[in-house]
């Protein structure tokens, strides 16, 4: 028997349960023409190890995948028997997003937060006064532009927009994309920050930093964001209960100054946020990135993560 | 490590997006976590119908309860397969087999020795007391790369061969059955068994996989 012949056997063989054994045992004519050859054979014997070695690891793995058909079935389950969340259904929110127009979502840019010295806050851990503040610092006026705003506008064409709408304001204006309140859009905002942040992964020059809790917390969170695309995404997790008239506003110090950007979108424990920010491009060595709780609509408030700097 | 901020990040956020609501981030995250729930599931009941009930069930639970989740705890990937478990003990008590309980791993919470793993899963199906890896976070890495790997060679092979493939590791089908169930001739069904493990060999035969097959460089008949 040729060595192609008896390597067609090996494979075959291996393809199927306890084919090998059968085919080693030579308890038919065929594998007995076979087990003399690899008797006298070393290179045959060693492909017959190296066969029946992958095959075992390929049939292991393969019987553990899930049937691909699975997968809509356990969603299709999952809508029947699942706890109605349909008012949050994100087509019903995709559909809402196309009837409002995008640059509507910026908030007021009266909501920049108060100028905070860094130093000052890291010796006493909590926001000083407007009073004490160091100048605003020169860096580039951030925009946030809506995540609403990008299923059916180019970020970069939004951020246009949304740039002429609060040119002249002097620091980061606060984002209107992912906000607590119940307004329907959760799974929409909520989706949106995951893709952001799959997409600003894949940036070359993605930077991912950790949030550590500036007091007892157990908070954690991370941040990464790209300075080419502008892109910022912060998730958080083990957030204390936001009190009546609160919120979790995320915020970028550099020089000095501390700017608020956005909101929390918090479920739970959990929250996140992302959204373009200008200004990323250039922020300094020793920036840094945090969340504080602050009064609903007030712009200073107590750091409960910080990181970088 | 970087890699790993930015996923959990994400993981985050999809969950926070199934908690408000969205199918879409509950199929990101089944595509991400079912290869390893259903192995879970399918090594405690060595049943695939079971398994597959099981992967819908933890898929319903993370649905339910995604408000629940706690990645300060554990990870999504460790609280899934959790939960699996869980369901899993449940389906084989329900059918009267023993239970050979799934270790979960050490860690905070093992200062209670009277606790078992599935003890640390409450009604709620949040995880406490107990720490969130598996016993061997290497071998289980090495093992989840290995299903991807395995998963993306067969969804790049040509339908043909994944499905003789398939029916052979999964069904357990002789080549004959498998030409009898798809009324193709015998040689075509051996001729696409063939080509289909070529391309297995081919993808875990690469240096990335030789440790794991303990090849070691050592070179075959060809």
């Amino acid at each position: 028997m040729e060595h192609a012949e008896v390597l067609e056997l090996i494979e075959l063989a291996a393809v199927e349960q306890d084919g090998i054994e059968r085919l080693a045992a030579g308890d038919t004519p065929e594998a007995a023409v076979v087990a003399g050859h690899l008797a006298g054979c070393e290179p045959c014997a060693a492909e017959l190890a190296r066969i029946a070695r992958t095959s075992a690891v390929a049939r292991d793995a393969i019987r553990e995948l899930p049937d691909p058909a699975l997968r809509a079935r356990t969603l299709a389950f999952v809508r029947e028997v699942g706890v109605d969340r349909s008012a949050r259904a994100a087509t019903d929110v995709a559909a809402s997003l196309t009837a409002m127009p995008a640059v509507e979502r910026a908030e007021p840019a009266a909501a920049v937060d108060v100028p905070q010295p860094a130093a000052a806050i890291a010796e006493h851990g909590v926001p000083v006064s407007a009073s004490t503040a160091a100048p605003e610092a020169a860096i580039a006026p951030a925009v946030v532009i809506p995540l609403r705003a990008r299923s059916r506008t180019p970020w970069w064409a939004a951020a246009g927009v949304a740039a002429v709408l609060v040119a002249g304001v002097a620091g980061f204006a606060t984002g209107g994309a992912l906000r607590p309140g119940g307004t329907g859009d959760e799974p929409a905002i909520a989706m949106a920050a995951a893709q952001t942040t799959m997409h600003i992964a894949e940036q070359p020059d993605a930077v991912h930093l950790a949030l550590a809790p500036t007091g007892g917390d157990m908070a954690k969170g991370t941040v990464i964001y790209s300075p080419t695309t502008t892109e910022l995404s912060m998730a958080v997790s083990g957030l204390a209960a936001t009190p009546a008239g609160s919120e979790y506003a995320c915020w970028v110090e550099q020089g000095g100054q501390r700017k608020r950007i956005g909101t929390l979108y918090v479920e739970g424990h959990n929250g996140t946020w992302a959204g373009i920010v200008e200004g990323l491009a250039s922020l300094e060595p020793g920036s840094a990135f945090g969340v504080s709780l602050v009064a609903a609509g007030d712009s200073t408030g107590t750091p409960v993560l910080r990181g970088g700097g | 490590m970087t890699e790993r901020l930015a996923y959990d990040a994400n993981e985050v956020g999809l969950v926070l997006a199934v908690a408000a609501g969205s199918e879409d981030a509950l199929g990101a995250l089944y595509d991400r976590h079912a290869p390893g729930v259903h192995a879970i599931a399918y090594r405690m009941t060595g049943d695939r119908g079971i398994a597959e009930e099981v992967v819908q069930e933890t898929f319903l639970a993370l649905w339910n309860r995604a408000e629940a989740f706690d990645p300060s705890v554990a990870s999504l990937g460790t609280w899934l397969r959790s939960i699996a478990r869980n369901r899993s003990v449940d389906r084989l008590r329900a059918a009267g087999r023993r239970v050979q309980l799934v270790a979960l791993p050490g860690g905070m919470g093992d200062d209670d020795p009277g606790m078992s793993a599935i003890d640390r899963l409450d009604p709620d199906l949040a995880v406490y007391g107990g720490a969130r890896r598996d016993p061997d976070p290497v071998e289980a890495a090495e093992a989840g790369a290995t299903r991807a790997a395995i998963a993306d060679a067969l969804a790049s092979m040509p339908d043909e061969e994944r499905t003789v493939i398939l029916l052979a590791y999964q069904h357990e089908l002789s080549q004959s059955e498998i030409a009898e169930r798809l009324g193709w001739p015998l040689g075509t069904v051996k001729t696409r068994t063939r080509r289909a493990l070529g391309r297995l060999r081919s993808m875990l035969e690469t240096d990335g996989m030789r440790v794991e097959l303990g090849l070691g460089g050592v070179d075959g008949a060809r």
